[in-house]
């Protein structure tokens, strides 16, 4: 890139950042919870506001679609491909988390406020300010970029996006893109811009276990009689080793993103209470990015303060495998299952119904359009990117993946950092990494110019 | 009077006793926080009516601070005559799931000579027992007689212990009835000569400030559950037995069931092995026992995905009658606390602790129970176990160390107590009943 587009983008950026800022103001000020049914009128609300905000200089075309039956509305804008250039989709939502207690926060969570270079409202990180990423890079461009422009906010992220799948079906032909920016995700660390390329995937089962035909009195019976509550916690102390590794054959552990996550940082993100070691071993980045996880969510059985002195007939339990990137949900749930059916003690009768499974994914960070994106990213933070994983499944992720099965697909910081405190109170966004964030958007949008054929994609998604 | 005569005269009171037994089932008196005391207190109040009805000079209900009333008779002894204490009590385990019984629990019904309903067994057996075999006497008791019907066994509470150590002379006897057990089998004439004592408390594990997403932190996030989980498992070995230092197996001096009348009497599914070794005796009468009967944490319904930052378990421990609760709840909470993996925060809390019961070699009181039994069954009694606890049996044990504790009733291994379907075989009732006059009148003869 010459030296002179580049001055010229940076001087466009700042231009239009304080327009995009009061933008980013309005945007919170509208609650627009989406798992709160009350606030539907806000949803729609703010839908509307992002509408005609992508019409004040950032796109020629507008328009709010909700045709998709119980979605919520999608602001759809697009500029057109100059004649030989890629496309890329950029996508933010505008919908938001619940604020929780108001009290708790230092200042009306919907009224947003400035302070210590941090801008603080429920929204101004996750993700409000990826709309106004996406608003800045194309009004630095006079709503003209070097390369044609789709841009999705939808409105039900929050709620895990549960018609998107349907939306971006319905609408393929006029979606199709070559490249795909989602501006929904965290920066390592502040300062340094960061791509998240792993998610792992998730694999759920329900165990239950009988060993009598009803229950039995404990001092009756107990000592002889096997009782199904100590075979349940029996079953499931085998899912790790005694150094809380997953002991469940069969499972993958992939490459973890290129990252250094301390574990001294992991501990105080996580709230580990003092003498409490971390489960397995490695890397953090390793184990909460790279490796299966086991994790018992629930068990059916009687409360403390309602315990009887009874032996349990039966019980049951819900297990939970975060699957690693790399490998396949559906046969790590297999696995699962097999595992829980073979160690049950005593010929305990053993029962495993399979729930809930989300693939793992994991970005091919090798094309072109990664290569034009670190080149962005680098050049407006002053640093090099860092690779970084999640250690979830992200329900957009997955349906881009599907729907655009040939395009890179870049997932992004609109400027949270760690401190940020997504869904939590006082949601905060660092403004100093959101004018990069802004200025990285506008030079991506440059490089891809270039020209991003066969820019890359999904290695091991489904 | 004559054997004969007893037994004539329990026979022909057989209808009223079990009309009376109908009148106490279909009252729901459960004792239990939570439910309602109404029922509880109409139990007591026709227990008080049964017991006038046998001539007993002096009948009253005992107000018991923090609990429900005890039902207290006596009669003064003949002259040179020992005093018998009756023990049993009128509240019920609650009926549990209502879609498990084939007839409505508090709806006393009879089939093929059982009497189904919850308490039939446990323990208003034992209250018709006393009433039935006093009334045989028609007011002209051969011994004294003083007789405590208790209203919160099931629940433990040690209220009704407390109250008899401040009153000894209420309850002081020379022989102790406790018709609160039942023969090993069905007509098979036993006397219960050991009881487990219990021990409970609830351990509590802390790993992290607050639950966590599963996927953001699973995997090095340190899971307060499956802490729990290892601890708890680390308590038994693979076939069941304990693995917790100082508590060792013991071995029951007398028969015990076959494994295969255990597994049926338990309702263990085929397949399904049975847990530990040794005679089944053994395990269930003279050994410890650990069973985890509450945890703390989501409901599958209502599961999310999170890692727990805490964890709580009640943790039930049956101590044979040799042992101490105290030490063994320590030796238990010790154990838990070394296994505990990860360095994960262990709390403790709650601990209950009851006594077991071992009775001492027969006495005069024991000869003359045998002989009662002899005639009642058509032969002589054998010693058995209880695997459960009497709270009340070790304070008289420790408060009158001369007096002999007879346990023995109609409550036999088919009666599904605390279970769906309890039941009362009538005829192990009037067994039951013409035992227990015939002991009263043995007794007077040898002493």
């Amino acid at each position: 890139m010459r030296d002179s587009v580049n001055d010229d983008l940076r001087r466009a950026v700042r231009e239009v950042l304080p327009g995009v800022r009061a933008d980013l103001d309005a945007l919170i000020r509208i609650p627009s919870v989406s798992a709160d049914p009350a606030a539907a009128g806000d949803v729609r609300r703010c839908a509307e506001l992002t509408a005609r905000l992508f019409l004040a200089g950032a796109a020629r075309e507008v328009e709010i679609l909700d045709d998709v039956p119980g979605g919520r509305p999608v602001v759809v804008a697009t500029c057109p491909a100059p004649p030989g250039r890629p496309t890329v989709l950029l996508y933010a939502h505008y919908d938001v988390q619940p604020a929780g207690d108001p009290a708790a926060w230092s200042g009306g969570p919907f009224e947003p406020w400035e302070s210590g270079g941090r801008l603080y409202g429920r929204g101004s990180a996750d993700d409000k300010a990826g709309i106004a990423v996406h608003l800045a890079a194309l009004r630095a461009y006079g709503g003209r970029p070097p390369v044609g422009v789709v841009v999705i906010v939808e409105g039900e992220e929050e709620i895990g996006s549960p018609t998107l799948g349907a939306f971006l079906d319905r609408h393929r032909a006029r979606l199709a893109a070559d490249v795909i920016v989602l501006a929904d995700s965290e920066n390592f660390e502040a300062g340094v811009p960061s791509f998240t390329t792993t998610l792992r995937g998730l694999a759920n089962c329900v165990v239950e276990v009988r060993t009598l035909a009803e229950n039995a009195h404990s001092g009756t019976y107990g000592g002889a009689a096997p009782d199904a509550l100590t075979a349940l916690c029996r079953l499931l102390a085998t899912l790790h080793d005694e150094h809380g590794h997953v002991a469940v054959d069969g499972l993958v552990t992939g490459r973890p993103p290129q990252a250094d996550y301390p574990a001294e940082r992991f501990r105080a993100e996580a709230g580990v209470l003092d003498g409490v070691g971390l489960l397995g071993s490695g890397g953090v980045a390793e184990r909460v990015w790279a490796g299966p996880a086991a994790t018992v969510l629930a068990i059916d059985a009687p409360a403390v303060p309602e315990a009887a002195n009874a032996l349990t007939a039966s019980a049951r339990a819900k297990v939970s495998l975060r699957v690693a990137p790399g490998d396949d949900a559906v046969r790590a749930r297999a696995a699962l299952a097999g595992h829980l059916r073979a160690h049950a003690p005593w010929g305990a009768r053993v029962e495993v119904t399979e729930a809930e499974v989300a693939q793992p994914y994991a970005v091919d960070t090798r094309g072109p359009a990664f290569e034009a994106a670190r080149r962005a990213y680098r050049r407006a933070f002053g640093g090099d990117v860092v690779d970084v994983g999640g250690g979830g499944a992200i329900p957009f992720v997955a349906e881009f993946a599907a729907a655009c099965p040939d395009a890179a697909i870049l997932i992004t910081s609109p400027g949270g950092d760690p401190a940020a405190r997504a869904h939590g109170v006082d949601e905060n966004l660092h403004l100093a990494d959101f004018e990069q964030a802004c200025l990285a958007e506008a030079l991506l949008l440059a490089e891809l110019a270039n020209g991003v054929e066969g820019a890359g994609g999904a290695d091991g998604a489904e | 009077m004559t054997p004969d005569q007893i037994e004539g005269a329990v026979a022909a009171a057989m209808p009223q006793a079990v009309e009376d037994l109908r009148r106490l089932v279909a009252l729901p008196s459960v004792a239990f926080p939570g439910h309602p005391s109404e029922p509880v207190l109409a139990a007591a109040a026709v227990t008080e009516e049964l017991l006038r009805s046998t001539g007993l000079p002096h009948v009253q209900q005992l107000p018991i601070e923090g609990s429900f009333p005890a039902v207290y008779a006596a009669a003064p002894a003949p002259p040179g005559a020992p005093t018998v204490l009756l023990y049993a009590h009128y509240d019920v385990q609650p009926p549990g799931d209502l879609r498990l019984w084939r007839t409505p629990p508090f709806e006393p019904t009879l089939i093929d000579g059982r009497l189904y309903g919850r308490g039939a067994a446990d323990d208003k057996s034992g209250v018709i027992a006393h009433v039935a075999a006093l009334r045989a006497f028609q007011g002209r008791f051969p011994v004294g007689i003083k007789v405590i019907i208790e209203g919160q066994e099931e629940y433990a509470g040690e209220r009704l212990e407390a109250f008899v150590e401040r009153n000894p002379e209420l309850v002081r006897a020379d022989a102790i009835v406790v018709a609160d057990t039942g023969n090993a089998r069905l007509g098979d004439p036993s006397v219960t000569t050991s009881l487990r004592g219990m021990a409970a408390f609830t351990v509590e594990v802390r790993t992290l400030a607050e639950a966590l997403h599963s996927g953001q932190f699973g995997g090095a996030a340190p899971d307060a559950l499956a802490a729990l989980m290892r601890m708890l498992t680390a308590l038994h070995d693979e076939h069941g037995d304990i693995r917790v230092p100082g508590l060792p197996r013991g071995s029951f001096l007398g028969a015990g069931p076959s494994e295969e009348e255990f597994r049926a009497s338990a309702g263990v599914l085929d397949g399904v092995s049975l847990v530990g070794a040794g005679t089944v005796a053994d395990r269930l009468w003279s050994s410890y026992a650990i069973t985890v009967t509450g945890l703390d944490v989501p409901s599958v319904a209502g599961a999310v995905n999170a890692v727990q930052p805490r964890a709580r378990a009640r943790v039930s421990v049956r101590v044979p009658p040799g042992g101490d609760p105290k030490t063994t709840v320590e030796a238990v909470i010790d154990f838990l606390r070394q296994v505990a993996p990860w360095g994960v925060h262990v709390g403790v809390e709650d601990v209950v602790l009851g006594s077991g019961f071992l009775a001492d070699p027969g006495g005069t009181a024991r000869a003359a129970l045998n002989r009662a039994m002899e005639r009642a069954y058509g032969r002589a009694p054998r010693d058995i176990g209880a695997g459960g606890s009497i709270p009340l049996v070790s304070t008289l044990v420790k408060q009158f160390p001369a007096a002999e504790i007879l346990l023995f009733g109609a409550e036999d291994d088919a009666a599904a107590i605390h279970a769906p379907n309890e039941r009362l075989d009538l005829e192990e009732l009037r067994r039951t009943i013409t035992t227990e006059a015939l002991f009263l009148q043995e007794l007077a003869a040898a002493f």
